[in-house]
């Protein structure tokens, strides 16, 4: 043992000081690292974290959502790509039925649905919403040459069909609409066959912006412009709740949106046929950014 | 050479009557309060003053949130707490112990029942369920969109010269597109001899109307302002009266 060396028992000592002082550092470690993960896990995985995103869409709108040869197209799919494309994301579109909408979401089937699908009070307890991205009223579609429907009462008598799992069979379902017969088919389709081609139902009831979508591709229907029903649809993206800081990153890309001309661009390449047919077009269906902040990421709407 | 301050003041500092009628009074209460506080009679005294004076409140009282009873509440629980002290304080060491409870239990009780009493005659009254509501729901933006809220006289019975009132507006049908971010609602008093006040709330909002003098009933118009074709239910979660 050289002179400098220092003896056995001094260097246990200094080691076991060290071991003391360095066990607390640990504990506080271990500490920071549990709280970590479970502050992580309160929030999970974020959906756009693999860049792809799967979403929920309908295939039988033209204007909004429609399927052709294979392609997704309309308004909800342009609203989708561009918001998504803001968050460094890219939709994987499927097809969705108005009435499986919250349930793709709540099975974890999708991860967003964008298919015209209404901000409504019940629907924010469930789901989170980014919206609204456009707002329309409920109205009535006719065979073009049928100029006998023109007010609200003369469609009393009258076979209107609507489809299950939407907001317009809710709104026709009060007590001021009992004179109107209303009935329901499995889906949009039927309902136009019916009114198009069978000629068993008078009109057909959804939203105006919709229904304009319809006229797009089936020229022997009009919308009537002066009958609406309700208030105001407002259409947002919606997802399962817990993913809060995705929905609003979702938000703020839709706001810049709306506030940008391409809200205006893309409406009017998708849905042609409403600046055609409402010169006010861009006030009655654009959303204003106090109602998106009013209505996005929320479990009831802020007054 | 003799006298000086040895004859004339030696013994000045140490005479209790130098300061005069005063002190010799002064010593005597003190003597007399220290008597009556050593005395075991005066043990449960403070204790009962304490629960006659909770035990009264109980039966009077009045209506109105409970945060406005904070400062009874403090002042009714240190009387209590206090007044217990001295009673199972049973033999007394220092009557500067026992003295010190006793008079903060005493006061204690006092100032309690001044707060009490503050409370009862200028203290919020809770009236929210004796608001009668005129007209039909739901309101809508059109034909429909007035609504009346009432307040009788036995609401009226305890005089406060304000009105603070809380209404929830909701959508006549939660599973229908929502339209609470369109809507607003004026409300206005429509009291004889008081200004009417109108004010704008969103739902949830709450407005505070001044009375003025005594008012035997007090009408309240709710004029809804909504979108098109949105259907509202209007109802009253908060009316309390108060004093400003």
């Amino acid at each position: 043992m050289s002179a400098g060396a220092p003896p056995p028992a001094a260097g246990r000592r200094h080691r076991h000081g060290r071991r003391y002082r360095t066990l607390p550092a640990a504990a506080l470690l271990t500490l920071a690292a549990l709280t970590a993960t479970a502050c992580g896990a309160s929030e999970p995985e974020s959906l756009f974290a693999d860049g792809k995103v799967s979403v929920g869409a309908k295939n039988d709108q033209p204007g909004t959502g429609v399927v052709h040869t294979y392609k997704f197209s309309g308004f909800d799919i342009t609203v989708s790509q561009q918001i998504l494309k803001s968050v460094g994301a890219e939709p994987d579109f499927g097809i969705v039925p108005s009435e499986d909408r919250a349930a793709v979401l709540t099975d974890n089937k999708k991860d967003l649905v964008a298919a015209t699908f209404s901000i409504t009070v019940d629907r924010m307890k469930e789901l989170d919403f980014a919206g609204p991205y456009a707002s329309t009223y409920q109205g009535i579609m006719v065979r073009s040459k049928d100029h006998r429907i023109r007010k609200p009462e003369d469609l009393f008598g009258k076979r209107v069909c609507t489809w299950p799992g939407t907001t317009s069979v809710t709104t026709l379902e009060g007590p001021q609409y009992e004179r109107i017969a209303v009935y329901e088919r499995p889906d949009a389709s039927s309902c136009i066959k019916d009114l198009k081609d069978t000629k068993v139902a008078d009109a057909v009831s959804t939203d105006q912006m919709i229904l304009y979508g319809f006229t797009q591709e089936n020229p022997g229907l009009r919308v009537v412009p002066d009958i609406t029903y309700g208030s105001a649809n407002h259409y947002g993206i919606a997802m399962k709740k817990g993913h809060r800081q995705d929905c609003l990153k979702l938000r703020d890309a839709l706001r810049d949106y709306v506030s940008s001309n391409s809200w205006s661009h893309d409406f009017s390449t998708s849905l042609w046929s409403i600046p055609r047919a409402d010169p006010t077009w861009e006030t009655d269906y654009k959303p204003r950014v106090e109602t998106i902040d009013a209505l996005s990421c929320r479990d009831r709407p802020r007054t | 050479m003799s006298g000086g301050v040895g004859d004339n003041g030696g013994d000045i500092h140490n005479n209790p009557t130098a300061h005069g009628d005063y002190s010799i009074a002064a010593n005597d209460i003190k003597k007399v309060i220290i008597k009556w506080v050593m005395h075991p009679s005066a043990r449960w005294l403070p204790l009962l003053l304490a629960c006659a004076v909770v035990v009264i409140a109980w039966t009077g009282w009045p209506d109105g949130p409970a945060r406005q009873y904070a400062l009874w509440g403090t002042l009714a629980g240190l009387s209590l707490v206090t007044a217990a002290a001295r009673v199972l304080n049973r033999r007394p060491r220092d009557a500067r112990v026992v003295g010190t409870l006793s008079l903060v239990s005493v006061l204690a009780t006092v100032g309690g029942w001044l707060a009490f009493q503050s409370v009862r005659t200028h203290g919020e009254i809770d009236v929210t369920g004796q608001v009668r509501t005129q007209g039909t729901q739901p309101l809508d933006d059109a034909a429909r969109r007035s609504l009346t809220l009432l307040l009788d006289a036995p609401a009226l019975e305890k005089p406060r010269n304000a009105l603070r009132l809380t209404l929830a507006i909701a959508d006549h049908n939660p599973a229908a597109p929502t339209c609470l971010p369109d809507t607003t609602a004026t409300v206005s008093l429509l009291t004889s001899g008081a200004a009417a006040q109108p004010t704008t709330i969103r739902p949830g909002g709450t407005v505070d109307f001044t009375l003025g003098a005594r008012v035997s009933t007090v009408r309240i118009d709710v004029r809804l302002h909504t979108a098109r074709g949105c259907r509202m239910d209007v109802q009253t979660t908060g009316a309390v009266l108060h004093d400003n």
